[in-house]
């Protein structure tokens, strides 16, 4: 017994670097994958880890005291560092408990659709991080476990009900059929609802607007490597920097706004064959019952609307930093506020005036809530070991997913009576928006003559497993090739047809 | 050496996802020489015209499907791969495309 806690203690301490792609490896040879594709995937993860600790300290390094100087010659309190979303995934998935959260998604998926409860078959398993990340934040709050996994477990169930309730819109944002998005993103539609109603009545958020000419025009901004150079030199302005001083920072903010994705990539290239196993299997166990298939948000991301708003909310944000009292965040790697504009575009159809307005409202929403949750992220930055923390600095995520959500449920299992009240009334809010989503006119046919159009419902087609979801316009219809004639295709010799900056060939 | 490309909003999860399956399956047909990429829809526009086939997982819009039509890149319906519902179409135009590029 002493020999086996020993073992188990000393597995335990080495290091999530090292523990985390230990138990990814043994996952990966159970799921019956090869011993090859098993090490690369659990080395990858430990690169993923490595790296994205050099990324961040080397941004946290460079940045705070940027926001330090900044805050002393303005009065401010920015000492919370800004490690967006994919330093805030890295961290997560860097907890020990991490890989349990497959299962419990899987699990209550698996229930909810036999029993006839949702028609959404979430296969996107990327996103379990935030699963994991709101038991981190209930952890932190109410020291216990099990809280922890229920309101995970809560948020999973809201999830598949809000694939649900979107996947008729997205379709007809998409021209996709069959499909949907059970993002926890989406949830933030609670928050927006009652000011997108209120909207209603005044005739200018209800015209049309082409969003795609606008995109073309800023679309440079939204280069990541771009803005990273903006927000440093504005930033080294800020604090009083020299010339010299604030290039210098802006090559290193670029610097770090463009490795983010990158290593960000190796999480999922490591987390790929075992989400790709997991989803395989619910696939194969519902075949030939109609399900909306969910998936990841991007699906979306061709809507020109999602990009002009993100782009447009980048200096509100930044302004709003500054000048919001006992806001403690400076935005950096999380400026691009996807956590507002994903359930935005779908709760008002694709409006980008409506868009643009609820992003400023609710801008200060995001800025108090990574304020507040700082302590929780720092704490879990720490106890990972993954990054490092000074004194006196924070760790923060800018546009905080969901912080309506968390604070409320969080914090209403911790025994707090203002936050059983208020997730009462976000539970009563997400009927409500059910309700709207499931009756209101497609965002096609949504806004008109300034009057918005509250239409019939013509229920929504579901894909059925077995069958071809025919997205296919047509132009080629495959039957003409044999799949097994690609066998041992060398394409090294092929004449591009358009890589002129290519000579190899 | 052909060159394939996925974007998706931040070049991380979900076209990454996608580049790892069709690189798995081009693996499993011994198919050499060619480099799939994944990048976002932010920077898109640039760095498309250096590929040769675009495989998407959200509708490309008229500025994508403009630089498509001008640089003969071809344009792939990458959602079955990215379904996991008979991905077999998509590979079938990709290597459609890459059939193509060889009789050049």
């Amino acid at each position: 017994m002493e020999v086996l806690k020993t073992v188990v203690n000393y597995v335990l301490n080495l290091g999530s670097a090292v523990f985390v792609p230990l138990v990814m490896f043994i996952i990966a040879i159970i799921a019956g994958l090869k011993l090859k594709k098993a090490v690369a995937a659990a080395l990858t993860l430990g690169v993923a880890f490595s790296g994205m600790t050099l990324v961040v300290n080397y941004m946290t390094g460079a940045i705070a005291p940027a926001g330090k100087a900044m805050s002393k010659a303005f009065h401010l309190s920015l000492n919370a560092v800004d490690m967006g979303w994919p330093g805030i995934a890295a961290i997560t998935w860097s907890y020990k408990s991490a890989f349990l959260f497959f299962p419990l998604l899987l699990g209550i998926n698996f229930v909810m659709l036999t029993f006839k409860l949702t028609k959404t078959l979430n296969v996107d398993m990327w996103n379990v991080w935030n699963k994991i990340f709101t038991y981190v934040v209930t952890l932190y709050f109410t020291k216990s476990a099990a809280l922890g996994f229920l309101v995970a477990s809560i948020q999973i169930i809201l999830e598949l009900k809000s694939g649900d309730m979107f996947q008729r819109h997205i379709e007809d944002l998409t021209g996709m059929p069959g499909v949907t998005v059970p993002h926890f993103v989406t949830l933030f539609a609670v928050v927006l609802q009652p000011l997108n109603r209120l909207m209603d009545f005044i005739p200018i958020f209800n015209k049309p607007f082409d969003a795609d000419a606008l995109q073309k025009k800023i679309g440079i901004f939204g280069d990541n490597t771009v803005m990273g150079a903006i927000i440093g030199v504005l930033l080294g302005f800020g604090a009083g920097y020299s010339v010299s001083g604030s290039l210098n920072l802006a090559i290193q903010a670029a610097t770090a706004m463009t490795l983010f994705p990158m290593i960000s990539k190796l999480f999922m290239k490591a987390l790929q064959p075992i989400a790709d196993a997991m989803s395989g299997f619910m696939q194969k166990h519902f075949k030939g019952r109609e399900v909306h298939i969910g998936l990841d948000w991007p699906i979306l991301a061709g809507r020109s609307e999602l990009w002009v708003t993100v782009i447009i909310l980048v200096p509100v944000m930044l302004i709003m930093a500054m000048i919001l009292p006992h806001n403690t965040v400076l935005p950096f790697a999380g400026i691009i506020n996807l956590s507002f504009v994903v359930p935005a575009l779908l709760v008002t159809g694709a409006n980008l005036l409506r868009m643009l307005v609820l992003g400023i409202i609710t801008t200060p929403v995001f800025l108090y809530g990574a304020t507040y949750f700082a302590p929780a992220i720092t704490n879990l930055g720490r106890s990972t070991g993954a990054v490092k923390v000074h004194a006196g600095e924070q760790l923060s995520w800018s546009t905080f997913e969901g912080p309506d959500f968390r604070l409320f449920f969080a914090q209403a299992f911790a025994g707090k009576w203002w936050a059983i009240i208020a997730a009462i009334v976000w539970l009563l809010i997400f009927v409500w928006l059910y309700h709207d989503q499931t009756h209101i006119a497609l965002p096609g046919q949504r806004y008109q003559n300034g009057k918005v159009v509250a239409a019939a419902v013509a229920g929504a087609a579901p894909t059925s497993m077995s069958d071809n979801t025919d997205t296919d316009d047509g132009a080629s219809d495959g039957d003409d090739d044999d799949l097994d004639d690609i066998d041992g295709l060398d394409s090294g010799n092929a004449s591009a047809s358009n890589n002129k900056k290519d000579d190899k060939s | 050496m052909a060159k394939i490309i996925v974007a998706c909003g931040s070049g991380v999860a979900s076209s990454e996802a996608t580049v790892g399956r069709i690189n798995t399956f081009l693996e499993e047909h011994n198919v050499k020489g060619v480099q799939v990429d994944a990048t976002d829809f932010k920077q898109l526009p640039s760095v498309l015209p250096d590929y040769d086939v675009y495989v998407w997982i959200a509708q490309p819009n008229q500025e994508i499907e403009q630089i498509a039509k001008d640089h003969g890149i071809a344009v792939v319906n990458g959602m079955p791969i990215f379904m996991n519902v008979n991905p077999e179409k998509s590979y079938k135009e990709i290597f459609r495309a890459l059939k193509a590029m060889q009789k050049k």
